[in-house]
């Protein structure tokens, strides 16, 4: 029995070296998934989009060049107003939308810490912007993996006339 | 660099010298010791060494025999995590207790033959705070620094055990065990769910492992001739064949061992001292 115990105690011993609790696997990064189209008949040639009175470089927070029918974006929310304003670029033209929410800070785990977690509660826009429709009203960390699954928090359908 | 020579070589006499500690014992005679075994884990001690988190803990464990091959268990201990990272600080601290049973599967050889392989079971429960004195995130549209108050929290989980105990001085005993742990209930948060639950351990997995290294006294208030049986061979009863067995280990040297054979004369050699 003593040499069992001799025996097995290191390999205890490496059992408990193997804690690595100390990276972070998981998102921590909350984004409201974000599709813009019209109507999924009219390509939309170039998208920008940045936050509301945000105009500094590098306030960018999607750009793409591609024409496409349908342009996939994650967004940003604001941590400490209760709505979040973007503006929109899309073929040359611009519009505005802001989305209305509430916001709890949740902790995701040791290694990744606290993220926010949101609850969509309205949204308004401007006139080049046809409706916004909201399919997940919850925003939280793990939201970017609709990504994967091509699904979205918001649907932005912009107002853009054939060129 | 002395020290260590200076503990290791107190360990070596000790080891040298540990057929001095009888306790009692006669010599020609060979005798089964039983009482309450009461040992702290030592492996919480080592833990702040090998975790990011300051830790502090401690814990005592205790068992008595019942009939030959059960334990029944009682541990208690405390638990502190100080946890400063980048970008929150992290506080939890709080007392647990669990009670359960140990099993031997582990055959007996002889009277002084009192090392253990077990499973067992416990069933958990905890009373601890936990408070967050600062957190932050930052995105895009600049930073948020908050903070959560102190808030008390239960928990209750099941254990799963398995470990070996061997004595390795006569009532001085050594060991580990490993655990499977299952969390029932505990106290639902808002902001913060508990990663750390004192006595549990970490949440992040579902079925958290933990291991304790046990060095335990047993306190041998009564002495026996009777070799429990084990488990796999029909548990603690005993037939006659079994009472022929007991009369074989006994030390053929010692004249006074006219046990006779029936179980009346059993119950004699059971002395409380």
């Amino acid at each position: 029995m003593r040499f069992r115990l001799t025996l097995l105690f290191p390999a205890f011993m490496l059992l408990l070296s193997c804690n690595s609790g100390s990276h972070c696997y998981e998102s921590s990064n909350t984004l409201v998934v974000t599709t813009f189209t019209v109507n999924k008949t009219l390509n939309i040639d170039s998208i920008l989009v940045k936050g509301y009175n945000r105009n500094a470089i590098g306030d960018t927070l999607a750009f793409s060049k591609t024409p496409a029918l349908v342009k996939t974006a994650g967004l940003p929310l604001s941590l400490t107003a209760d709505s979040t304003g973007f503006v929109v670029f899309a073929n040359g033209k611009s519009a505005t939308f802001w989305l209305k929410h509430t916001m709890n800070l949740q902790l995701i785990s040791q290694s990744c810490g606290f993220a926010p977690n949101y609850v969509l509660t309205a949204s308004r826009h401007s006139s080049l912007i046809d409706s916004i429709r909201v399919s997940d009203q919850l925003i939280g960390p793990k939201s970017v993996e609709k990504y994967a699954t091509l699904g979205q928090n918001i649907t932005v359908y912009l107002h853009l006339t054939t060129p | 660099m002395p020290l260590l020579d200076k503990i290791l070589r107190s360990i070596f006499i000790l080891l040298l010298l540990s057929p001095a500690f009888g306790f009692g014992q006669e010599k020609k005679e060979v005798w089964r010791y039983e009482g309450p075994r009461i040992g702290i884990d030592v492996s919480r001690f080592l833990m702040p060494f090998i975790q990011s988190a300051t830790k502090t803990a401690f814990e005592i464990q205790s068992d008595y025999p019942y009939k030959g091959n059960f334990f029944p268990t009682v541990e208690v201990g405390y638990q502190s995590i100080d946890d400063l990272k980048d970008n929150f600080h992290y506080l939890n601290k709080g007392a647990y207790g669990r009670i359960g049973v140990d099993v031997n599967i582990n055959k007996f050889q002889s009277l002084s033959d009192n090392d253990l392989v077990f499973v067992g079971f416990r069933y958990g429960f905890s009373r601890f705070s936990q408070e967050t004195p600062s957190a932050s995130y930052a995105n895009y549209w600049g930073t948020l620094q908050s903070s959560f108050p102190k808030t008390n929290m239960g928990a209750h989980w099941g254990e799963l055990v398995f470990g070996l105990k061997g004595e390795l001085m006569p009532n001085l005993f050594f060991g580990w065990s490993v655990r499977a742990k299952f969390l029932l209930a505990s106290t639902k948060s808002t902001n913060i769910t508990p990663y750390v639950i004192p006595g549990l351990g970490y949440t992040s997995s579902e079925v958290p492992f933990d291991f304790s290294v046990t060095v335990a006294y047993r306190i041998p208030l009564t002495k026996t001739k009777i070799l429990p049986k084990a488990l796999k061979s029909g548990g603690t009863k005993r037939s006659d064949s079994d009472i022929e067995d007991d009369l074989e280990i006994q030390d053929p040297n010692n004249s006074n061992n006219n046990n006779g054979v029936g179980g009346s004369q059993r119950g004699r050699n059971n002395q409380i001292y």
